[in-house]
């Protein structure tokens, strides 16, 4: 029994509509030009696809051309600056924003508002030295504790939840910073007003600038050692570093230090402008180091 | 076909190939003027290929665009392994299947189609070869689009059913047995029109 025929029937069969669409080397469209020659059911088959291609063509030019300003789009999006339009922006800023004060912990909001509220009833009362003095001690400690324990998974559960979405760490520790600092820059401003109102150790200027500078540099560190180490070696450092600052403070008004290294020590922890800009350079090591490094445990 | 034709095509079609690679090249290297010269090269093929996968001019329009900027911001990735045409189209269909996505138009259902059968043969042939041409554009216009768009690819831009495979990324079998199934479809709708007359 001769199974070749069918078998090479079958295989030209296949090849119909390569045929049709000019696709085929030169030998196979002689073979597939002879077959057909001889066979009435190949014949019959590529008169189907010719007439399936003759459909096709026709369907294809019934398409309307493309409307004459469609280059001009496609340029006008390619000269369009990079990046999201800034409603766009705000508003995916603020979704990251609401997004992260729901995962905060809520006592880091408590203890700082409960602080503050304690050394405003001691400055008005005139307690410690007096309002100067409570600010300079107080508000630098609060911020610097709370953007401590603002990116650390050994603290903060919810930051699991924020790095499982897809917002870079980056943004995410960004969004925390300007919820957690920005509320204690609010509370300690708030503080100061209400000091000032009571007209007790100068005006709200004389007053902010006090704690102001100190404030930024000793958050800025907690963050940078926060980032490297964890929440608990940057809450430590921050209150090493800020007790031995209030000591050399306390003993430059009572005249117990005196001497280069307390002026160098007081100086640096005060509001100037080394101060800021050391603290934005830190606070900018700290951003550009996330991303790069797993938050700490 | 006559082999002095087909030498002449087959060198009128190398060069344009080299054309549309240069083309290509220069579009990597952010010439405005290649990108412009590809669209009227292609904007007719292109837009007549969108329109096998919907029938909604603006939709079409909207996948030429994101074709277009597609090409500006990769043809750096061209690396002239497949024919200029073959990888346009490639970047096409996706980018027609992600505005599909992207308006929330539901894809079909390519299991049921890939599943069927080979189609017998029969006295059926004669239906298409015997139908009368719009009856038969007709008929094509019922078809799926994941129909459509094969008979499309093979028959109105020639491509191999290689080419074919690279555009549509899936295997060359695949290619084959789906031109059969839109066949097959074409019958079925062709008879089923007939008999409702």
């Amino acid at each position: 029994m001769n199974h070749e025929a069918p078998r090479r029937h079958d295989a030209i069969e296949g090849l119909l509509p390569a045929y049709v669409n000019h696709t085929l080397d030169e030998r196979t469209t002689k073979a597939v030009t002879a077959h057909c020659a001889s066979c009435d059911a190949c014949r019959s088959s590529l008169a189907e696809w010719e007439a399936v291609a003759g459909a096709a063509h026709a369907l294809s030019r019934e398409a309307p051309s493309p409307s004459p300003w469609v280059m001009a789009r496609v340029w006008a999006t390619i000269d369009r600056p990079e990046g999201p339009p800034p409603s766009r922006q705000t508003r995916r800023l603020w979704q990251v924003l609401r997004g992260q004060m729901q995962l905060v912990q809520s006592r880091l909001w408590l203890s700082s508002a409960l602080i503050m509220f304690i050394g405003f009833v001691v400055a008005a009362r005139g307690l410690l030295g007096g309002p100067s003095v409570v600010l300079q001690v107080l508000a630098p400690i609060v911020a610097a504790a709370g953007v401590s324990l603002v990116y650390g998974l050994e603290v903060d559960p919810g930051l699991e939840l924020a790095l499982a979405t897809p917002t870079s760490p980056r943004i995410i520790l960004l969004a925390r910073l300007t919820l957690v600092f920005g509320y204690d820059l609010i509370l300690t401003v708030v503080t100061t007003l209400g000091l000032a109102a009571l007209g007790l150790d100068g005006g709200f200027w004389s007053l902010s600038l006090d704690w102001l500078g100190p404030m930024l540099l000793l958050s800025s560190l907690a963050l940078v050692v926060s980032l490297r180490f964890g929440p608990t070696p940057a809450l430590a450092a921050a209150l090493l570093i800020w007790t031995l600052r209030v000591f050399v403070a306390l003993g430059d008004r009572q005249s117990l230090v005196t001497g280069q290294e307390a002026t160098v020590v007081i100086h640096v922890w005060s509001t100037n402008v080394v101060t800021v800009l050391l603290a934005a350079i830190l606070a900018m090591v700290a951003l550009r180091s996330v991303g790069h490094v797993e938050p700490t445990t | 076909m006559d082999w002095a034709i087909s030498n002449w095509m087959i060198r009128v079609s190398d060069e344009a190939t080299d054309c549309e690679e240069q083309c290509l090249h220069r579009i990597a290297q952010g010439d405005r003027d290649a990108l412009g010269e590809l669209y009227e090269r292609y904007r007719l093929i292109l837009i007549r290929y969108f329109h096998q996968l919907t029938s909604d001019h603006g939709l079409a329009e909207e996948m030429l665009q994101d074709t277009l900027l597609a090409v500006w911001k990769s043809a750096h990735n061209f690396e002239g392994r497949s024919q200029p045409r073959t990888w346009l189209l490639g970047v096409a269909r996706r980018q027609a299947h992600n505005t599909l996505r992207r308006r929330g138009v539901p894809a079909a259902d390519l299991g049921d189609f890939e599943a069927v059968a080979e189609p017998r043969p029969g006295p059926e042939e004669i239906l298409l070869a015997g139908g009368a041409g719009d009856e038969l554009m007709r008929a094509m216009g019922y078809l799926t689009p994941i129909h459509r768009e094969v008979l499309h690819l093979i028959f109105v831009q020639e491509l191999s059913y290689l080419e074919c495979s690279k555009v549509l990324g899936i295997p060359v079998g695949t290619v084959r047995s789906r031109v059969s199934n839109a066949r097959r479809a074409l019958r079925a709708q062709l008879r089923a029109e007939r008999e409702t007359e």
